[in-house]
């Protein structure tokens, strides 16, 4: 493989018979804009370079792909595991935690925690009974300007 | 009277007055403009206010600190010595008989530098020789996060299509030639002016300093000041290409990416990218190994300094003489110029390919996801991501783009390296 991208490297130069070479030996700009070869060569440059970056990434994008789906696989094949563990056990304790981690996917389950955990922290011991969360209905309500989200998003 | 007279007049012929023409005023009252841009304006100040005293500096006649000619290989050769069947045979032997016996390269005497050099001489070896691009990319990779990268892959793809910019501006440049203003550019200076496209100060440096150092005061200034920019330049563009529709798309939440993998991450990018383009090793493998000691999590110290005291350092010593090669000779032509509206084009044009594979890959997903994330593609990191964040976020406020954008962004990182290493690989 790695042939065939330098061979793609250097498709430029084979295609125009070395003429990269020669027009960059020529000293100045308008001697190489003079070159028959010039457009060609040029041309072919910036193609294989888009491709080339294309190319390398996309090798990139395979292997952590295939990274990912691995130990993707290797996290389910533990969750599931701990999850039977957790059912064979009597307590209903370790079930309940069981569940929360084969089911992390829950978004609104994880807004709920998110929420009573901020109240909490905002709170302090006082204690408190969570009724209803609702989400606002007027969309544009936002008093924050974007860049304050967003530096609120990055602290998360 | 008369010994204070020539003390006087001894002082005057000395004084920079002396050697002040209008080329190098023009370069000072620019130098102020800069210094308004990154204090006023706050452009990248922490680069921008350097590069800016450097051309201060550089332009204050007869203060010996940079020399323009010592940079020349034309001004300042390198004889390589031959062997001879006599023996070996030192440029001390000087006579003009023995001349012929060494063959003149085009590269330079570093031992006159040496010899002859001024304060930013002796800085400006770091930029020559490429010590500085890839320790600055070290600080950048023990700062950044590729989870996102690493979570969502294909952010790899908008990385990429974003560097179009590069080549499409490589083109626009050579184009430029028939205009013939400035002499025109030569490919080697059209590669350096296209890298601009790749809103990446150290790689356009980098790129620069080996294959057209005679530009790169302009190239520097044209990048930084375009990545400052990036909040101006980038939104209509995104906005024209897109619409409502899609750019109100709420992406799914991103997986969580377990520590192994990203101790995998850098390593496997080093080897894959240095074994297909070893000339991107020094940025992306300097950018990895900082990666690695910040994920390693065993390495704190040197983290600390990679992030911080080396990074500091290095960004005063790379812009100050970055700033100091702008010399009126170089920087006050028609080329200085064609750099600047040629590196907007590369930057819009990079956007808009991103923004355009975001769309596609928008069509090709079912509508998951927001082509906004596509021009965070052109690196800027991490300014381009949040432009992302705020354009999504106009359309739809309760819209988090941030972290989806985060992954093209650093994507956008080792790409523009990557481009930066296809064209040394060809033109270096």
């Amino acid at each position: 493989m790695n042939n065939a991208l330098i061979m793609l490297l250097e498709s430029a130069e084979a295609a125009s018979g070395g003429a990269i070479e020669r027009i960059q030996a020529l000293p100045d700009a308008a001697s190489q804009l003079a070159d028959k070869d010039y457009w060609g060569s040029v041309g072919i440059m910036a193609l294989t370079g888009i491709l080339v970056v294309f190319l390398i990434l996309a090798i990139l994008i395979f292997f952590f792909w295939l990274m990912g789906t691995i130990f993707k696989s290797i996290d389910k094949s533990k969750a599931e595991k701990k999850a039977s563990e957790a059912a064979k056990a009597a307590e209903p304790k370790p079930a309940a935690e069981a569940v929360v981690e084969a089911a992390p996917e829950d978004d609104e389950e994880e807004l709920i925690a998110v929420i009573s955990a901020a109240i909490a922290a905002y709170e302090g011991d006082g204690g408190f009974t969570i009724r209803s969360i609702k989400r606002r209905s007027d969309g544009n309500a936002q008093k924050r300007s974007a860049w304050g989200m967003a530096g609120i998003t990055s602290q998360f | 009277m008369e010994i204070f007279t020539s003390t006087f007049k001894g002082l005057i012929d000395t004084s920079g007055f002396m050697g002040l023409d209008i080329k190098n005023v023009i370069m000072i009252l620019l130098s102020f403009v800069l210094f308004y841009l990154a204090i006023k304006k706050q452009y990248e100040p922490l680069l921008m206010l350097p590069i800016a005293f450097g051309m201060l500096l550089t332009n204050l006649p007869l203060t010996g600190l940079y020399h323009a000619e010592l940079w020349n290989p034309a001004t300042n050769p390198y004889y390589a010595p031959q062997f001879v069947d006599s023996g070996y045979i030192t440029r001390d032997t000087g006579a003009t008989v023995f001349q012929s016996l060494f063959t003149q390269e085009t590269s330079l005497d570093y031992g006159k530098v040496l010899h002859e050099g001024g304060l930013l001489d002796m800085l400006y070896l770091g930029v020559k020789l490429q010590i500085y691009p890839p320790l600055i990319f070290l600080g950048i990779g023990s700062m950044t996060d590729f989870g996102p990268l690493i979570a969502n892959p294909k952010s790899f793809l908008l990385g990429a299509a974003a560097q179009g910019g590069i080549f499409f501006t490589f083109l626009g440049a050579c184009l430029l030639n028939f205009t013939g203003l400035g002499g025109g550019f030569t490919l080697k200076e059209a590669a350096s002016i296209a890298i601009i496209g790749g809103a990446d100060g150290p790689t356009a440096i980098y790129l620069t300093s080996k294959l057209a150092p005679q530009l790169l005061g302009s190239i520097a200034v044209a990048a930084y000041s375009y990545m400052a920019l990036v909040p101006v330049i980038q939104p209509p563009i995104m906005k024209l290409l897109t619409t409502e529709k899609e750019r109100s798309v709420k992406m799914g939440q991103l997986r969580e990416v377990s520590k192994i993998e990203k101790i995998v991450f850098p390593i496997a990018v080093t080897v894959i990218v240095s074994l297909i383009v070893p000339s991107a090793a020094p940025l992306v493998g300097i950018l990895m190994f900082g990666n690695l000691m910040k994920e390693s999590g065993v390495c704190d110290r040197l983290v600390k300094t990679a992030q911080n005291e080396l990074m500091n350092i290095i960004t005063i010593f790379l812009g100050i003489t970055v700033g100091a090669t702008a010399v009126a000779d170089n920087f006050l032509s028609w080329k200085t110029i064609f750099i600047i509206v040629l590196g907007l084009i590369a930057f819009c044009v990079g956007t808009a390919c991103g923004v355009l594979l975001g769309k596609l890959m928008y069509v090709i997903s079912g509508h998951k996801i927001n082509p906004l994330i596509g021009s965070a593609g052109v690196s800027a990191v991490p300014m381009a991501a949040r432009v992302s964040q705020k354009v999504g976020a106009q359309t739809n406020p309760s819209n988090f783009l941030l972290m989806h954008a985060m992954g093209p962004n650093v994507a956008g990182v080792i790409g523009s390296a990557v481009a930066a290493g296809v064209l040394l690989s060809v033109l270096g």
